[in-house]
């Protein structure tokens, strides 16, 4: 099962997460702070976002119109690596993803 | 139970074969037993040990409902099964009534319901936030030097809708109207049908929907009349379906969560000092308020028969899925009347509903919960129901506290 850390001022935390799930079910089911997911994964809240770490940018599938949508009106101002963590779907080449959940989410 | 004689209750049907007599009640959703004790109390009467977890009520025209939450959650989520195409019961008050999105299906849904949601996301909500703040001080400072007053009239009734008139730029002047077909539609003395009430939303929109067509407005009417439509400009019945159910959806909801919240809080001394002397737990008294006190009931009706446990629910059945009963199950929320602000976070508590219809606004709803908590507790941090005064309950679409008589010292 492929590990995630998720990074915060404060702290860090690595947590499994079952390939298929996705990555906002995985941080809302572990209690990660941070990260709400309101909308269950629907595309129509944006408060999963998170910032994805660079290297593994290129291997999370594309974002969608829907998504960037979304992300353009999150509450923290998207960066270029800003990611809704309800579309990244855990596969095996994610492990050791490293993600930052966005400063604010609502 | 006995079956409320109301004017929204056609005559009881007989109960179809389908339904195993030991699931039949006789709920009404507009007028349920117990309910000047209180509408979640009477709701919770359907979670009885001895009832199953699928209730059939002859009132109505008699309709299904689940009261458990996983059960509601799953009815909300498969919209293949449980179409929106009626959303009110009894069916005949369903006819006409197709605001847009609440009554589609996906794919149909899909690019109405795009539309909305950037103008009620995280960052669309922050913008009104000041203007959120400021009202609330006003108001409350209004109501702070007379010592007592009906927290529906002072507040509730007023900063939800001024905030959403000024968010459509619509004239403030409009509200005694629009309130009074609103509450005609989800709490209905039976004079019209919610087709006709959608109606006179849509004569009322027509001219403001008119002025905004092709504009560069900020206010939600114009972001959501800017929209394309299978790739072309919006075509002018849609765009007043569309105005029609933001506006219904805005109007009523979160003045009606502001006064179950407050008579919540009236009665319990321990959460006042707890919320006036660590304003940080605010936001976690948020989510228990509305967890506790989830008031839409939304129906649905089956697009195909549907085997739940053995009990077979009939292509055509309605059933109503009340958002109230979902964060009452005990079997997630040990002592589930109670306000825990230590209750782990769960996501089987749907006020806000749950699935592709889940409702858009739930950040300006949290985002008011939330500032008028703050700004009350920082000038009222003490206060109770005033004795010898009714509080006044409503069942229906959406349930309400309509008169809320609190007193505090001065």
């Amino acid at each position: 099962m492929p590990r995630v850390t998720f990074v915060t001022k404060n702290s860090r935390v690595e947590v499994d997460v079952p390939v298929g799930t996705s990555l906002m079910r995985g941080a809302v089911s572990h209690g990660i702070d941070g990260i709400i997911g309101d909308c269950g994964g629907q595309l129509s809240c944006a408060t999963c976002h998170v910032i994805v770490a660079d290297r593994f940018v290129d291997k999370l599938p594309a974002i969608s119109a829907a998504e960037s949508e979304m992300l353009d009106f999150a509450a923290t101002e998207r960066q270029p690596n800003s990611r809704l963590s309800c579309q990244i779907v855990m596969t095996d080449e994610l492990e050791g993803l490293t993600v930052q959940p966005a400063d604010a989410q609502i | 139970m006995a079956i409320a004689n109301h004017p929204n209750t056609p005559p009881a049907r007989s109960i179809p074969d389908n339904v195993p007599p030991d699931a039949v009640v006789s709920f009404d959703l507009y007028a349920p037993e117990g309910l000047e004790n209180g509408l979640h109390q009477a709701w919770k009467a359907l979670q009885a040990p001895h009832l199953p977890d699928l209730l059939w009520t002859t009132a109505n025209g008699g309709h299904w409902i689940p009261t458990r939450a996983r059960l509601i959650a799953k009815f909300y989520q498969d919209h293949g099964t449980f179409s929106s195409n009626i959303t009110h019961v009894p069916r005949e008050r369903s006819h006409g009534n197709n605001p847009i999105p609440s009554t589609l299906d996906p794919p149909e849904h899909t690019q109405y319901r795009a539309l909305i949601n950037p103008t009620l996301s995280p960052k669309a909500v922050r913008q009104i936030e000041p203007a959120i703040r400021a009202l609330a001080v006003s108001l409350i400072e209004t109501m702070k030097p007379k010592g007592k007053d009906d927290f529906v009239v002072g507040l509730a009734s007023v900063l939800p809708l001024q905030i959403f008139m000024d968010y459509a730029r619509l004239p403030k002047e409009d509200l005694p109207n629009l309130t009074a077909i609103v509450q005609e539609r989800i709490r209905p003395s039976g004079k019209l049908t919610a087709g006709q009430t959608l109606d006179m939303f849509r004569d009322y929109l027509r001219p403001h929907i008119v002025e905004r067509m092709n504009g560069d407005g900020e206010d939600i009417l114009s972001r959501l009349l800017r929209g394309k439509i299978d790739n072309g400009p919006m075509p002018m019945n849609k765009a007043e379906l569309l105005c029609a159910n933001v506006l219904i959806a805005g109007l009523d909801t979160v003045a009606s969560m502001l006064g179950f919240s407050f008579h919540c809080l009236a009665r319990s001394p321990e959460l006042q000092s707890v919320l006036s002397q660590n304003p940080a737990r605010i936001p976690a008294a948020v989510e228990e308020l509305l967890r506790r006190h989830a008031i839409v009931a939304l129906a649905r009706v089956l697009t195909k028969d549907y085997n739940h446990n053995g009990v077979v629910m009939k292509q055509g059945d309605l059933v109503l899925l009340p958002t109230a009963l979902a964060g009452l199950d005990e079997t997630l929320f040990p002592n589930p009347l109670e306000i825990d602000l230590e209750r782990p976070r769960q996501e089987s508590a749907t006020p806000f509903g749950i699935g592709v219809h889940r409702c858009p606004g739930s950040q300006l709803a949290r985002l008011e919960l939330r500032i008028v908590l703050e700004e009350w507790f920082a000038r009222i941090p003490r206060f109770s129901l005033q004795p010898n005064e009714r509080v006044e309950f409503r069942s229906g679409i959406v349930g309400s506290v309509t008169k809320l008589p609190l007193q505090w010292p001065l």
